[in-house]
This record gives structure tokens, C-alpha cells and sequence, in this order.
């Protein structure tokens, strides 16, 4: 036997234990699998229906002091969606079209207060207080920990592919309000009932439920059939959507597997970007999708979406660009933060940025940068702060874009000391490749 | 314990049976997941849907003697969805930064090797001699040929003992 294979042998007969991260999650999974009776008696789905409404109505009408507290803390329902929320769910809170919640999920040393929904049929957002009766700090393990432990029903029945991601900040020092973004696999119901599964509050593991009704706040769907093709890729338009957190555009993506494992390696990403009929560049939340390869063509079903539009355009310019990594390691261009505007920053052939305004409070800076060049959001997305010792320090939500200005945004940098040095650091880079052949001019009608 | 057994109880809705053959093969699930993400917390993500896909497939499972390698092609494909629905646009600051939380699994030297092969070599190599896969299922769970599988396991074979080699005289000097 060769060194390789009994140190192989070795390796298998003495694993290493599962990280505690993973080996809970297992055992969540495996305590909570549905039942597979596939035929259930009328009888028991009536009273388990009228259980489950009981449940909910109790659920939504209690209010307990510590939830109370949290919820002082909170003057107009749907402000927490204009506060912590990206541009859609702060869209959805400033128009008034989140749905109050008073459901709570309470354990001896915190509690979890949900504060509203709003579900538009392509985003389902939950915001929420958490608070503990101790002071003290959350940090962000602690609410990825409660991410990680969270399961969702609709109508009963756990929802088969979804993803999960979470946006928030502190409210003061034992509070932590956010924001729970779903995107579901599948379109849910007009209404239904959400029940919130919690395995993991604080350190304190065990089960906790909440469930409140959900009813889409309904926008306007568009069905498509158009398609292009350009080289290895297809590309054919199915629908578009327009919520009230998001517009998002759903198509069929054919191409080469070999393409398609590049991306899953890394080495590439194909993009997409969405253009109004004012020529404004939309923010793009996500994309993503799935599907199954034959005989060499991987065919996904994908949805890419965008920030939301108040008014329906009268069309719209859909394009994938696609960006290629390198192995060279990248150049960072850093200025030092001395007071002296406008400090300029060169990205490469993306463009540049310029920082025309920077704000010191005492452990805050935030700057306002002019970006000009082709990939706006990237290039404002790739400026952070570097101190003396070069340690990182990224912004603690994505660039803002401010309306006043397009080409302007924000970036806020949280628990910096504004007394020590800083420098405003970025890279050089390469704007994506637009694939022109597969432009869309989407006309709504 | 006797897998196909478990797995005709499985099949048959049993859920304890379900649950030791998931525990059976846990540390499979992660090896191959974490040889994909790199990452625990993408990991229990793509296990849990691997799991609840297996739960809801399995009575459609023809052949218990096959459910190692059905179960891998599962956990593949998850690991990879996870991929494609993250979000795309990651900023560039989250590239230079490491997670240190996410190496609870390399610890051990010779898994700390395997990592630095590239993904199909890696994954051979889990497959063939962490998971004894024949290599007729594993070309049916990589879906490709099985020459091309036994070409990878031999460069795979030869840039471990190469890496291992270096590893070895980087301690040395």
C-alpha cells in the first residue's frame, strides 16, 4: 500500500467530526420531514384547518409586554421596510403596501417580534425586531445563526425550493431589526398562511412557531414570447412581473454545459441587466435559477430581478453581460481620507469614481462617490475603506443610489474611530461583455 | 446496518429508516457538498434540500443497491443550485476577505490537500476513495464517459501525490 493510500485510509477511518453548523441543520431537516401519507381524510383536513385558522387567530392578536416593547420602538407600520429594506421592500413600506403583523416568538431570554409582509408574487418580506431581555449586543453570527434555524409553511405545507437572505441593522444595544427576504421556486397562493418554524433564538435551540395570514399585493404580469439566440446561448422571455418589491423577468436559458460549469466554477457569471424606457439603469437584487443538462445543453429556468418601477414603462431593454475572471491578482487603487475633495479613484476600463462629500461622526464615515463608467452599481459596490494596518472595512448596506443625482451614491461604514487614518480603496477592472445579440426591447402593452 | 433493507423501509414511508440513512451518510453529504462550496453554511443549506428531495423521491428509487449514488447526484445538483441562486453581484471587498469559521472541516491534513485540486479532480477523488463509488456510477453522477472519469482519477492521483510531496518538504525545510 503507497503512502497516498494508507494516508487515505487513515483520513476515512478517522473523520472529522461534522461542524456543529451543519450536523444541526441535518437533524432539523430530519425532525421536521412531512408526513408522505399521500391521501388524507376529509374529516381530519376540516378540523386540522379549523386547529390551524384557531392558531392563527390567537397567534395574530397576541401581544406580549416584551413584544409591546419591541414594537414601541417602531412609530409606523411599514418603516421598518423604509428603513432597513433595500430600494423594493423600502419602496413597498413608503407606499403603504406592507401588512401589519402581531405575531411574536418568545423564549425565556428574547423574543422575536414580526412587524409586517409584504408579498408581491415575486418576493416574499418579512420584517422583524429581535430583542433581548439582557443587554447586550447581537452580532452578526448571531442573526446568520437565526437564518440558519429558520423554516417556513405555506398553507401547511413546506415550501419545496426557496432562498433565504437577511438585510438589518441595530436598533439600539439589545436590539436588531431586519428584513427576511424569500424568493420561492414556485409561485405561492393569492392568500395563504405562513407559518415561521425557529429553531435557534439567542443561544437557546428548540422549535418556536408563529403564523399569521399573507395576501399578495397584487402587480401587474406580462407574458412574453420572444427569443434570441447568439452563439451556444438561447435565450427565451416567458414573463415579466411587476411587484411592489421588485420587477423581475423570468426566461428559459439554454447553453453549453461547459459554459455553464464555468459559471459554477467562478471563472465566469453571466449577468443580466434591465434598462427603463428613460434609459435608467435598474438595480439588480439577484438572479438565479434551475434546471437539468441533455446531451451536453444545460436548460435552466431562471428569474433575474431588478428594483421595482412606480409606474408601468412603456418597454423596457433586457441584456446579459457576461463578466470573465482572471487569475491575475487585482490592483487596488486606495487615497488616503486627509479632508482634501474631490478625491478621484481610477477603476480601469470600468471608469471611474470620485468621493465629492465625506461625513465623520465619531464611529461612522459616509461618503458620496460620482461614478461614471458603465457598470455603475459595480463600481460603487467595489469602494471600501482600508485603515493604516490595511484591514478591510466594507460598507454596511449596498451603495444607495440617490435620487437626486443617478450617477451619485452613498456608502455608509459603521464602528469606524474617524479619528485614525483611512483610505478610500477600490480596483481596477474590466467592464462585463454585453451580449448584444441576445438585447431585448421588451414593449408593454 | 443493512442499507437496502433500510431503504425498503425508507421507500415505504418509514421515516426512522430515512433518518439513519441520512445519518448513515452525513459525513458523504458534507464531503461532497463542502468539495463543491467551500463554504458550512452553503453546505447545510444544499444538505437540507438534498434531504428533503431524497425524502420526497425515494419512493420512486427502483434499485436500493443504488441509493449511495442516487443520494450523490442529489447532493451534486443542490450544491450547485446553491450556487446558481445565490446572488450573482458579490461585491468585490467579500473576495479578499476569508472565512474562518468555514474551515472546521480542514483540519485534517490530507483533506487540506484535497482542496487545492481543482473541482473535478477533487471531486474524483472523494468519490473513488472516500465514498468507494465504482467508477461506473461515478460516471453516471458525473455524466461522462467512463474513460474520461478514469483519466481524471489518475491525474487526480498524480497532482495529490505531487501536492502532498511539496506539503511534506515545505514542512522539512
Amino acid at each position: 500500500m503507497s503512502d497516498l493510500d494508507e494516508r487515505i485510509r487513515s483520513a476515512k477511518e478517522n473523520p472529522a467530526p461534522l461542524p456543529k453548523s451543519v450536523s444541526s441543520r441535518i437533524d432539523q431537516t430530519l425532525a421536521d420531514l412531512p408526513d408522505r401519507k399521500r391521501k388524507s381524510k376529509w374529516p381530519f383536513s376540516v378540523v386540522a384547518a379549523a386547529v390551524l385558522l384557531f392558531i392563527g387567530l390567537i397567534g395574530s392578536t397576541y401581544l406580549s409586554p416584551v413584544m409591546a416593547k419591541s414594537l414601541s420602538t417602531i412609530p409606523v407600520v411599514g418603516s421598518l421596510f423604509a428603513k432597513v429594506g433595500d430600494i423594493g421592500q423600502q419602496n413597498a413600506g413608503l407606499h403603504g403596501l406592507t401588512s401589519p403583523l402581531h405575531a411574536s416568538i418568545e423564549t425565556p431570554k428574547a423574543s422575536l417580534a414580526f412587524e409586517g409582509v409584504v408579498y408581491d408574487g415575486n418576493r416574499l418580506s418579512l420584517s422583524y425586531v429581535v430583542s433581548r431581555n439582557s443587554e447586550g449586543k447581537w452580532t452578526k453570527k448571531e442573526i446568520g445563526s437565526l437564518l440558519d434555524g429558520l423554516a417556513l409553511q405555506v398553507n401547511g405545507k413546506r415550501l419545496g425550493n426557496y432562498s433565504l437572505s437577511e438585510r438589518g441593522e441595530r436598533m439600539n444595544k439589545d436590539e436588531y431589526a431586519g428584513i427576511i427576504t424569500m424568493v420561492p421556486g414556485r409561485s405561492l397562493p393569492d392568500h395563504f398562511q405562513l407559518k415561521v418554524i425557529v429553531h435557534k433564538l439567542d443561544d437557546e435551540s428548540g422549535k418556536w412557531t408563529a403564523q399569521f395570514p399573507v395576501k399578495k399585493v397584487a402587480g401587474d404580469s406580462f407574458l412574453l414570447h420572444q427569443a434570441k439566440t447568439e452563439g451556444k446561448r438561447t435565450i427565451q422571455l416567458n414573463k415579466v412581473t411587476f411587484g411592489a418589491t421588485s420587477t423581475d423577468i423570468a426566461f428559459q436559458l439554454k447553453e453549453p454545459k461547459s459554459l455553464w460549469d464555468l459559471e459554477n466554477k467562478g471563472k465566469a457569471n453571466l449577468s443580466y441587466e434591465l434598462y427603463d424606457d428613460h434609459g435608467h439603469l435598474l438595480k439588480s437584487f439577484s438572479s438565479g435559477g434551475g434546471g437539468s443538462s441533455r446531451n451536453g445543453i444545460m436548460t435552466s429556468d431562471e428569474v433575474a430581478q431588478f428594483e421595482p418601477l412606480n409606474t408601468l414603462p412603456k418597454y423596457l431593454v433586457f441584456q446579459p453581460v457576461l463578466y470573465v475572471y482572471g487569475n491575475k491578482p487585482a490592483i487596488k487603487v486606495k487615497k488616503p481620507i486627509d479632508g482634501k475633495l474631490p478625491i478621484p479613484l481610477n477603476q480601469g476600463k470600468d471608469g471611474h469614481v470620485t468621493i465629492t462629500k465625506l461625513n465623520k461622526n465619531k464611529k461612522q464615515i459616509t461618503i458620496t462617490a460620482r461614478v461614471n463608467g458603465k457598470d455603475p452599481y459595480i463600481q460603487a459596490g467595489s469602494i471600501w475603506l482600508t485603515d493604516g494596518n490595511g484591514n478591510n472595512r466594507s460598507a454596511a448596506k449596498s451603495a444607495k443610489r440617490l435620487k437626486s443625482d443617478g450617477d451619485l451614491f452613498q456608502l455608509t461604514f459603521n464602528s469606524v474611530d474617524s479619528q485614525k487614518t483611512w483610505y478610500v480603496t477600490t480596483v481596477k477592472m474590466k467592464p462585463p461583455k454585453v451580449l448584444k445579440g441576445l438585447r431585448f426591447k421588451i414593449a408593454i402593452h | 446496518m443493512d442499507i437496502e433493507k433500510e431503504v425498503k423501509r425508507a421507500r415505504r414511508g418509514n421515516r426512522q429508516a430515512f433518518g439513519r440513512l441520512i445519518k448513515e451518510y452525513e459525513n458523504m453529504l458534507y464531503r461532497i457538498s463542502f468539495s463543491i462550496l467551500s463554504s458550512d453554511h452553503d453546505c447545510a443549506d444544499a444538505i437540507q434540500e438534498a434531504i428533503l428531495k431524497a425524502f420526497d423521491g425515494i419512493g420512486r428509487l427502483r434499485e436500493p443497491k443504488y441509493f449511495k449514488t442516487w443520494l450523490t447526484r442529489i447532493v451534486m445538483n443542490e450544491s450547485y443550485q446553491v450556487i446558481r441562486r445565490k446572488q450573482k453581484v458579490v461585491p468585490l471587498e467579500r473576495m479578499v476577505e476569508s472565512g474562518e469559521e468555514d474551515k472546521a472541516y480542514a483540519n485534517l491534513e490530507l483533506e487540506e490537500v484535497v482542496e487545492q485540486l481543482p473541482e473535478d479532480l477533487r471531486l474524483v477523488i472523494i468519490l473513488f476513495y472516500f465514498e468507494d463509488l465504482p467508477l461506473k456510477e461515478m460516471a453516471k453522477v458525473l455524466e461522462c464517459p467512463l474513460g474520461t472519469v478514469k483519466t481524471r482519477l489518475f491525474r487526480a492521483r498524480t497532482e495529490l501525490e505531487k501536492l502532498l510531496r511539496q506539503d511534506e518538504g515545505g514542512k522539512e525545510s
